[in-house]
């Protein structure tokens, strides 16, 4: 059978017969191979598309194995296409039986016609690629207004709104205390705790998120009245009470215009809150005679360039523990605690004598410092026991008083039976059958001092008592340290008293002075012990000692950086309670020794 | 004064960073040298802290000059040329925008808590180091785009893609099915999909794992053995492809560029807002809290 092809490229073309082909098979292939009987090379077409096999009642396209006919929403595998018209689409190709040609002996004739279902448009596919690489920035303004609402929301807002500003219970309560823990572990602490300027200081440690403990309204600096509410009992720094300079009492007693928070500065770390330079200090103390005129006290800037000579107290009075200071070094001096104790002599003579009954030798190696055999550290580390004669010096100092009788021992520090006792020995003595050599009535003068009458010699006993009096107590026995004061008529004869001692355990009345902390040193480094003279100030040392190791913060390298607050307290635990004017802070003031105005430089 | 400046003769193609031979580059430096110093010798009451006089200071400075640096996103869209010129404010802007890297974190005397202050210096350090990147972008970026371009458009070198994909598939008629498709697919390559790596550091997939490379892995497998294509009808082919892949890779490196002198602004501009409203916060809470 005879099958024409015609072509037409598209529909609107027209038939073009130079280009018809005529077969003369039962079956053609229709595809893009070389080898193709229609040979149809268009995208989309396959390389075997199709097969068409002529047949007397029609032309039967059918699909090649992977490919389809029909239009591609509608694929179909086979069609017969029987009448004029009836029409199969191959690929882009639509295939349509067409009418015989006049004048041909063709059985059938097929009309091929180029109409692809999309074409392929270039313009729109440029666009594609040109969109595809195509940089969109983001919507700026929404983005940065998105982020402002955030950052505005959670930052202001939120904490604003949730911030837990006050707890049920006062936080130092143990209730108080978990309602806290429980509150700092809430998302409303944990929002709101992020307004913090930074962490707490280890005393304020457990506030959390109660910023209402001490930020007491909006907008109002920390008063001093939320740091009272916990610290009562803060001793003021400058007296307020009347005294001599000033009846009407200090007018600036609290040092006005200094708030809590001048130098205790919180929100700077686990740290300590106290600020740790001296510049609170030196505002005031630099040229406080400007500021004071009749102050006491010189002007200070710091500890290694300009700071005073120290003052140490020194005991005026010691039965009422009256203390003066006096500039160190200061030849008018006077130190009345009524006591006496040659240092130099013990240290380098009766301790290095194995024939002195000393007993310290064992403690003092133990301790790797013959000072130790007599001082004992105080339990807070800063200042020593007192020394006791019991333990320290009965090993030697025997308080005897008759070469007759060695085993005679005066109580120490009961002077009031001294001569009760002394009596009784005397007395048993003489029942004893006992006699002593009369004692010389010179004796018992004091050239420029009234006395009273010598013993009357009839009774030996008193006589003997007397005595011993004049000669072991107020000489060899008590006078050997102690001071004595003699009997003025109209006193018993007998009547010798030991003077009221007063031994201060430290002497820089304003000061604190840690010796724990300078247990590297050696006690000879400060004291001058082995070279004292005894006299009033023999073993304080002087600024210039201290300074060998201290220094301010600028003043000299290779120095401890020695702030005033390392030896001196800015509250003083003598003075009323700050807050409260008036009261008076009762432990501190009634063991406080007294000190007066004395020599004051 | 400012009509002097604006008069005087304009050389094109000048950085911002020699605008002027550097005149604001040098003031910064001189500006962040006498804050340094004035820190140093500052001895104030409980150490260095934002809240000190000088730490105040620093820190009112630094918000004023925040405000008068957003001002230059307005001054910006403005043409006049009435003051300084815009290359002025650009460079001005470039530099005393550094000098807050100084006056920010000297007003917070390096304590950094996790609070939103430090969010607030977050926010700012983001903005300057994206500002940074924006003059390094604006400096290098646009000489590689003209090179790397060769004078076309994005246009121009999609229409070159597009008429690159037709002369493909026109050579690949004729072959079969597999190949065609192989082809066909080569010719939606375009590098695969755009990340941020590429986006960021240029890193790109190379040819040998994508399509295009299956493609002429195939055709070039396909001319030996028996029905071999004839090497005449393949190499075309493959050169197609090739100059496909090179020009995709061109592409891409536009939009890299593109993309790069651009989103910048999109963190730059964003956390400047965000950052003036956390810098009022900051003022109200220390503050609030005082």
């Amino acid at each position: 059978m005879i099958t024409r092809i015609r072509f037409k490229s598209s529909r609107n073309a027209s038939v073009d017969p130079a280009e018809d082909v005529r077969f003369d098979v039962d079956t053609l292939t229709v595809g893009r191979a070389s080898g193709s009987d229609l040979k149809l090379r268009r995208v989309g077409m396959r390389y075997h598309h199709a097969k068409l096999r002529v047949a007397p009642e029609g032309v039967i396209v059918e699909a090649e194995i992977g490919a389809a006919l029909g239009p591609a929403a509608k694929p179909i595998s086979i069609v017969t296409l029987q009448n004029p018209g009836d029409e199969v689409r191959v690929g882009p190709y639509l295939l349509v039986l067409d009418n015989p040609v006049p004048g041909t002996d063709d059985d059938w004739v097929l009309l091929v016609t180029y109409d692809q279902e999309s074409p392929f448009d270039q313009g729109k596919r440029v666009g594609e690629i040109v969109a595809r690489f195509s940089v969109g920035l983001p919507n700026i303004r929404l983005w940065a207004f998105s982020l402002s609402v955030v950052v505005f929301l959670l930052c202001f807002l939120i904490p604003l709104v949730m911030l837990p500003t006050t707890q049920t219970e006062p936080w130092m309560t143990r209730h108080g205390h978990a309602a806290a823990d429980q509150a700092a572990k809430t998302v409303s602490a944990r929002v709101a705790g992020n307004w913090s300027v930074g962490s707490f200081s280890n005393g304020h440690a457990t506030f959390s998120a109660n910023c209402a403990a001490c930020h007491e309204g909006d907008f109002i600096r920390v008063r001093e009245s939320a740091c009272l509410e916990c610290h009562q009992g803060q001793g003021q720094h400058v007296d307020p009470r009347p005294s001599a300079l000033h009846p009407q009492g200090m007018p600036a007693a609290d040092v006005r215009g200094l708030n809590c928070a001048d130098c205790h500065r919180e929100h700077r770390g686990p740290t300590l809150i106290a600020l740790d330079d001296n510049l609170n200090c030196i505002n005031c103390h630099a040229d406080l005679h400007q500021k004071a005129p009749d102050t006491k006290f010189q002007d200070v800037t710091d500890f290694g360039r300009n700071h005073p000579r120290f003052q140490p107290g020194l005991v005026q009075e010691a039965k009422g523990r009256v203390m003066a200071r006096f500039v160190t070094g200061d030849p008018k001096a006077i130190d009345n605690s009524n006591v006496t104790f040659d240092h130099a002599k013990h240290l380098k003579k009766w301790f290095k004598d194995p024939k002195q009954p000393w007993d310290g030798a064992a403690k003092a190696a133990a301790a790797g410092s013959d000072c130790a055999a007599c001082h004992v550290p105080a339990a807070n580390g800063q200042y020593f026991k007192e020394v006791i004669f019991e333990d320290a010096c009965v090993s030697c100092h025997k308080l005897q008083f008759e070469p007759k009788h060695p085993e005679w021992e005066l109580p120490h520090g009961r002077p009031d039976e001294i001569v009760s006792r002394v009596t009784g020995y005397y007395a048993r003595a003489a029942m004893d059958g006992e006699s002593f050599v009369a004692p010389s009535d010179d004796l018992f003068k004091i050239p420029d001092k009234m006395m009273p009458p010598p013993p009357d010699h009839t009774d030996p006993v008193s006589a003997q008592v007397e005595a011993t009096m004049v000669v072991s107590i107020a000489g060899s026995a008590c006078g050997e340290c102690h001071k004595i004061l003699p009997p003025t008529p109209p006193l018993a004869p007998t009547e010798w008293r030991v003077a009221p001692v007063f031994d201060p355990d430290h002497y820089l009345t304003k000061t604190r002075f840690h010796h724990e902390k300078h247990s590297t040193m050696r006690c000879q480094d400060c004291h001058a012990a082995e070279a004292s003279d005894e006299g009033a100030m023999a073993l304080l040392p002087d600024i210039e000692t201290c300074r060998t190791c201290h220094s301010s913060q600028a003043a000299a390298r290779l120095r401890v950086d020695s702030r005033c607050t390392d030896c001196h307290v800015f509250h003083n635990p003598d003075l009323p309670v700050i807050g409260k004017p008036g009261s008076i802070f009762p432990q501190a003031a009634s063991a406080a020794p007294t000190i007066g105005s004395g020599e004051l430089k | 004064m400012a009509s002097t400046v604006a008069s005087e003769p304009v050389t094109l193609h000048q950085s911002v960073l020699t605008w002027r031979n550097g005149r604001y580059g040098k003031t910064a430096v001189l500006l962040s040298l006498a804050a340094i110093l004035l820190y140093a010798i500052d001895n104030p009451e409980g150490g260095p802290s934002g809240g000190t006089f000088l730490g105040y200071s620093y820190g009112s400075f630094g918000f004023l000059l925040i405000c008068w640096l957003g001002w230059f996103g307005i001054r910006r869209r403005r043409y006049s040329n009435k003051g300084l010129l815009l290359q002025d404010w650009l460079s001005a802007h470039v530099y005393f925008g550094l000098t807050l890297i100084v006056f920010a974190t000297l007003h917070m005397a390096f304590r950094f808590d996790y609070n939103i202050h430090l969010l607030a210096y977050v926010l700012m350090m983001l903005v300057i180091f994206s500002g940074i990147f924006g003059v390094y972008a604006f400096l290098r970026y646009p000489a590689l785009m003209t090179r790397n371009r060769g004078g076309d458009s994005l246009t121009v070198m999609a229409e070159h893609l597009v008429a690159l994909d037709l002369k493909c598939q026109e050579l690949t008629l004729g072959l079969d099915d597999e190949t065609f498709s192989l082809v066909a697919a080569a010719t939606e390559d375009f590098g695969g999909p755009i990340t941020w790596r590429e986006t960021l550091f240029g890193w790109r997939t190379g040819p040998k794992s994508s399509k295009t490379g299956v493609a002429i892995d195939r055709l070039l497998a396909s001319v030996v053995g028996q029905g071999a294509l004839l090497p005449s009808d393949v190499k075309p082919l493959i050169d197609a492809l090739g100059a496909r892949w090179a020009l995709t890779q061109k592409i891409r490196r536009d939009r890299r560029f593109q993309a790069l002198m651009l989103l910048w602004r999109a963190i730059h501009v964003p956390l400047t807002i965000a950052l003036i409203v956390a810098l009022v916060v900051h003022i109200f809470v220390v503050f609030y809290y005082w």
